[in-house]
Order: C-alpha cells, then structure tokens, then sequence
C-alpha cells in the first residue's frame, strides 16, 4: 500500500495538467475577477450608491423592491424617479445605474437593470438584482407549493438579509461580488474530477493500458482505487485550501472567520468533484481526451449555473426548477460558502453537508458497481 | 517436459465473429513459444484470455497446472507481462516506473532494488534511468516496456508484439534480450506477425489464422509439412514465354513467376543435393539467356502459412 501511496503521490503532482486545472486555473481566474471588480472587493470598505428606480406603466406600485435594496445595503441609496428623470439623473452621473421595474406574466416582479459601462458599481447593483431575484423565487416556490410555509420562509429571508447586512465578514455589509469567488472554489472543487479520471484509467483495463498492465499484476484491485482515491483527495484538498488561502492572504478577500467549517467544506468539495469524475468516466468506453472534454463541460455548464459566470441564472433556475439548485453540487459548494460567511446559526450548512455527502456515496457507489468487472467481453 | 501454460478448446466470440475457434496449445516449461500470424488472427485474444482479461465462451486454461482466473494472485505474481501498446507512467522516470511495476510483484525493498538495477541494466538504459519516457526514443521506449514487465523475474513471460514500429538496432537487442530471459530460465510465449524473428528466436512455433491454429512444430518441422522447397531469384534477366514453359519441365522445378526483369523459380523440397541453381545456370546457359544476379533463399515460415491459407501472413 506504500508503495501504491507513494507513486501515485509523484505520479499525480507531477502532471502538469492535474496541476493546472484543479489549482492554477481557479487561481488565474480568481486574480482575473479580482482585477475585473476592483481592488477594493471583499475589503468591506464600501461606497455609497445613489440608484434610481423607475416604475413601469401600469406596475401594481411595490416597496417591496426598494425594501429590499435598502435593508440588504445601507450604503445603496433608491430614488423613486420617473423614466425621464432617472435617464438623465444617469447621464449626469447623479446616479449609478436605473432599476426598471414592471410586472411579469405570472405575478413576479420583472426588474431590469440599466447602467452606464461597467465596473464594481455594475457588479454590486447585478448582484443584489440577482440576490432579489433568488428571494423572489423562493417566495414563489413556496407559494405555489405549499403557502403555509410563507411566514416562516419570509422570516428567514429577513433573518438572512439582516445577518448580511448586520453580522458577517467581521460586522460589515457582504460585498456581492464575493458571490463569484464562491462559485470559483465551487469550480475548482468539481475540477477534481480529472483525478477521478486518472484513477478510473488506472484500473479499468478496457480502457487503459496501464489498467490493462496493473490488472495483470497479482494487486488487489481495491488497493488500487483506495490508494489512488486517498492521494488524490488529500491532493486536491490541499489545492481547494491553496485556493482559500491565496483569495484570503494574497487578494485580501474576506471569505468569513469559520475555518472549520471552510475546511469542512473545502474536504467535501474534493470528495465530490473526484468522485463526480469517477462515476462519469466509469460508464462506457472512450479515451481519456473524449472523457476530460465530457468532465470539463459539465463542470463549466454546473459552475455557470451557480453563478460563475453570470449570476441571474441561478436565480432564474430557483423560479424554474429549484430542484436543479437543491442538486447541483457547484450550488450547493456555493451556497456553503455564502452561508459561512453570513449567516450565524449555520443550520443550512447542515443541509449541504448531508446533501453533498449523498452525492458522494452514490457517485463512489455507481462507480464501483461499473468497474467491478475484472474480465472484459472485449478490449 | 511440462506444460507450463495449457490451452483447450478455447473459443472466443466477439458477436458473430469467431475470433478464436477452439483452439488448444500447450507451452512447455523452458521454451520459447512463439505465435505466429498476420493481424487480427487472434494472437492478442489469446493472450488476453490466457490473463483472464477477456471472457471467453469456452474453454479451459491452466497455467503452471492451476486454473486460471481474474483473481489467481499466486499465478500472476509468476507472470511478467509485455503488451503491444507502451504502458508506462509519463510522470515517472526510467527508474521510477521500473520500480513501480517491479513494486507490485516484489515487497521485499532490498531485493526490489536489485532487481530494479538488474533490469535497467538488462535492457541498457542506464543512461537514461533519470529520463521520463517522453523523452525517450521509440526503441528505448520499448525497452522500458519490457523491463516494466520483466523485472521481477516472472517464470512465464508473455511477449505480444514488442518490436512493432522499433528500429533495427533496437529490435536486434529486444530479440537477443529475449533469448537471454529464456536462458535464464524463463519460458516465453512471444507473439509477433514477423515471421522472421520468430524463425530467429523460437524453439517452437504455432500458426494462427482467423482464430484457428493451422500448424505447430519447429521451424523445421513447419517448413516440413510444405511441398516448397528452395527458391531462386534470377535478377534482369531476358527470358521469352517459350523459354519459361521449357523451364517449368527442368527437374524438380515447382513453380516459375516472372514479373518484369525478375525470375522468381520455386523448386520442390525433394533433396537433389544442393543442384538446383546449377541446374538453373545450366539452363540459363544452354538457352543463351542474359542474366544479372542470382540468389538462392531457403523456404520461409510466410511459404508455410502461404501454402496452407492461399495467402501472406502481411496480407
């Protein structure tokens, strides 16, 4: 067994694209967002925003939009103003950006943002459009599935925005821009699936050569998979908190003060981006290039929908299909991290943990179920 | 002798296809066995079954007088394997991946590292122990293939195509690498679709085509069971169709093939002590025909599996 740990150890630090994906990547991306939002992102030394909203033609008139804004940011100040006043309020720069609001088909708001380039200003006022959007859409599950549950969800929603604007990082307002390093470390946490490439490459001999060449070795299979799961979780466990400490110590970016618990989250982001990647390598046959091109898609396409790239989609995927975000492990990496850093009881961490933990046991499960065969029908 | 690997009866389907088709060979302790046949014959499924990497339908296979399975640990740990495709680790050097493969037959680190060091010397690649397998040559690539799958000193040894796309030079040392396994006690099963090497190195020989043994024997004893005989190769050579037809009745001519400037004539292996290609010069003479050079080659293992099948083991 050692001797299996100890090669595999060199074996995996030394390719240069297991390297380079799961730890160098997020890296370049996380000092990208850092320079694209501005230097003083997640320093909670925030500016004050002026922000005009405008109500459209025939809009069943709500505070509940402006509520919001104003109790989720002290520093974002909403001036009610007509069309014409807001644009030129806007050209005269007198305010940051215009909130259009109008009703929807199905009794949501339909709030568009309207603003003048871009920058941190941009990011902030998308950011808490987008976070309205998610409150909007739970509010509307709940309604349509069970409304008794209402108050008690309006009571949490308003618990959550006054722990983010009162509680975290230290006492200050949560930058909404930190949304997107969350959904990176959710990234880079799914980019473990290249290990769990490796170690199904190992071992299924009709994919393989090497699996082929250990197969006929007298090693227990199961020695091989343990030792490989084991160096590559320790492996990209140490790059996921890399990561945390290079957004934290090198960009200066608070992500919140329990450790432990990013720790907790940073194993269980390794577990399940390796076993993610195992169990989609596991089915069928195909190289190793077709199955990486397969794995990076599906990372991209599960990190985009929580919130890498654009972060409207994952309130637009709460409206539509909740369950997808319930699922979705990059969601709920994400969620995680925005929960340790506001939220004070941790109670939905709970939540994540067991769900994220059942993901891994049935993605691990599925994959030992198909690469039990020891005897292929071809190869 | 005893059998070290036995084979009965084994068939192999891929669908509707019958890739082997109850095939039975025996390899005895000691000896270079090698199986011949053009690609897709079955040479690989064979070893592959023979491992217990592919199912088979049926059939039975017994190596060192025990079943073999998936899971025959005390089987395995005697079998030193070389497969057709390269399987080594990018990541690791020379030295690292001898040891890996080696570590996975040999606990005991001290001997590991002899034997380690034996290998590395073995297929002469001390200069490059510290070198990672992309920076070596096709050929040196090879042999760290085969030390891979040779370094713990497997009683049974098991060759498939180790010499495909090598250098000349590089194959002359796997070839005689090979002979010097055998004579340190290793029984080889070595497959090839190069007749000529396996004429070279094999004490023994069974021919496969489409999953079907054809023939077994030595070299000698193959090359017996043709009507073929020596073959000469007459080269710019001026010759007339009439002047061909009175040569296909010199004696013990078999065959008479002209293609350009070339005279290939097949003789019948009946012993006429070594006359034929006076025999052929005489009649060269006597017709007054221009000749360049002439050569004489013995039978080949291609004239074997030629005359059996109807076509060339590379066809």
């Amino acid at each position: 067994m050692k001797h299996l740990l100890k090669y595999n150890f060199l074996k995996t630090i030394r390719d240069k694209e297991l390297v380079f994906w799961p730890l160098f990547f997020p890296i370049v991306l996380c000092t990208l967002f850092y320079f694209a939002f501005g230097s003083s992102i997640g320093q909670n030394s925030k500016v004050d925003i002026d922000v005009a909203v405008v109500y459209e033609d025939n809009t069943v008139l709500s505070e509940g939009f402006e509520d919001f804004l104003e109790r989720i940011d002290e520093n974002i100040h909403s001036k009610h103003m007509s069309e014409e006043e807001a644009r030129e309020a806007l050209l005269n720069e007198k305010v940051s950006g215009i909130y259009h609001v109008g009703d929807s088909n199905n009794g949501l708001l339909n709030v568009k943002l309207q603003v003048l380039g871009n920058g941190y200003t941009k990011t902030v006022l998308k950011g808490y459009l987008d976070g309205y959007k998610n409150y909007e859409g739970m509010i509307y599950q709940v309604m349509k599935t069970d409304p008794s549950k209402l108050p008690e969800l309006i009571k949490d929603l308003d618990k959550q925005i006054e722990v983010i604007n009162s509680k975290s990082l230290g006492g200050k307002p949560l930058d909404p821009t930190i949304q997107y390093f969350y959904a990176l470390i959710a990234f880079a946490s799914l980019s473990g699936a290249y290990f769990g490439t490796e170690i199904i490459f190992g071992i299924q001999a009709n994919i393989s050569d090497i699996a082929k060449r250990n197969s006929v070795t007298p090693i227990n299979r199961m020695k091989f998979l343990v030792s490989s799961l084991l160096v590559s979780v320790a492996i990209h466990f140490i790059n996921i908190l890399i990561l945390l400490s290079y957004i934290t110590f090198v960009l200066k970016i608070n992500l919140g003060s329990s450790i432990g618990y990013m720790i907790l989250f940073a194993l269980m982001g390794s577990f399940v981006g390796i076993s993610g990647g195992m169990f989609v390598v596991s089915f069928g046959k195909g190289s190793i290039n077709v199955k990486s091109a397969i794995l990076t898609i599906g990372n991209l396409l599960l990190s985009f929908m929580a919130g890498l790239m654009v972060d409207g989609v994952k309130a637009f995927i709460e409206i539509n299909y909740p369950i997808i975000n319930r699922l979705n492990p990059a969601t709920l990496i994400t969620d995680a991290f925005y929960s340790i850093a506001t939220y004070g009881s941790f109670e939905k961490l709970k939540v994540y943990l067991v769900t994220l933990t059942l993901e891994v046991l049935f993605f691990l499960m599925i994959s030992f179920f198909n690469i039990r065969r020891k005897e292929y029908d071809s190869l | 002798m005893k059998n070290i690997v036995e084979i009965d009866n084994l068939v192999k389907r891929y669908g509707d296809l019958i890739a082997l088709d109850h095939l039975k060979l025996n390899i005895r302790e000691g000896e270079i066995f090698g199986l011949l046949g053009p690609n897709g014959s079955g040479k690989t499924t064979t070893i592959n079954c023979i491992l217990s990497l592919l199912k088979y339908d049926k059939g039975n296979i017994t190596i060192f007088g025990k079943d073999m399975s998936p899971d025959s640990t005390d089987i395995k740990k005697d079998i030193g394997v070389v497969f057709q495709n390269v399987a080594v680790f990018d990541a690791l050097t020379v030295k690292e991946n001898i040891d890996y493969f080696c570590g996975l037959y040999i606990k005991d680190k001290t001997k590991r590292k002899q034997y380690v060091e034996e290998a590395i010397d073995f297929v002469e690649l001390n200069e490059y122990r510290k070198m990672r397998p992309k920076q070596l040559s096709g050929g040196l690539l090879r042999r760290l293939n085969i030390a891979c799958g040779i370094a713990h000193k497997p009683k049974l040894i098991i060759l498939d195509e180790p010499t495909v796309a090598v250098d000349p030079q590089s194959r002359n040392k796997i070839l005689e690498g090979i002979k010097t396994l055998n004579k340190n006690g290793a029984t080889i099963i070595y497959t090839s679709h190069y007749m000529e090497e396996v004429e070279l190195i094999c004490s023994r020989i069974a021919i496969i085509d489409r999953g079907v043994k054809i023939a077994e024997g030595t070299n000698e004893e193959l090359k017996n069971l043709i009507k073929t005989g020596e073959k000469i190769t007459v080269e710019n050579v001026n010759v007339t169709a009439e002047q061909i037809n009175k040569l296909k009745k010199v004696a013990y001519v078999y065959e008479v093939d002209l293609t350009a400037d070339i005279l290939k004539v097949s003789f019948s292996k009946a012993d006429n002590n070594g006359a034929n290609i006076i025999n052929l010069i005489n009649f060269l003479q006597e017709n007054t025909i221009i000749y360049g050079n002439i050569y004489s080659v013995a039978p080949t293992l291609n004239d074997v599996f030629l005359e059996i099948t109807g076509k060339e083991i590379r066809d």
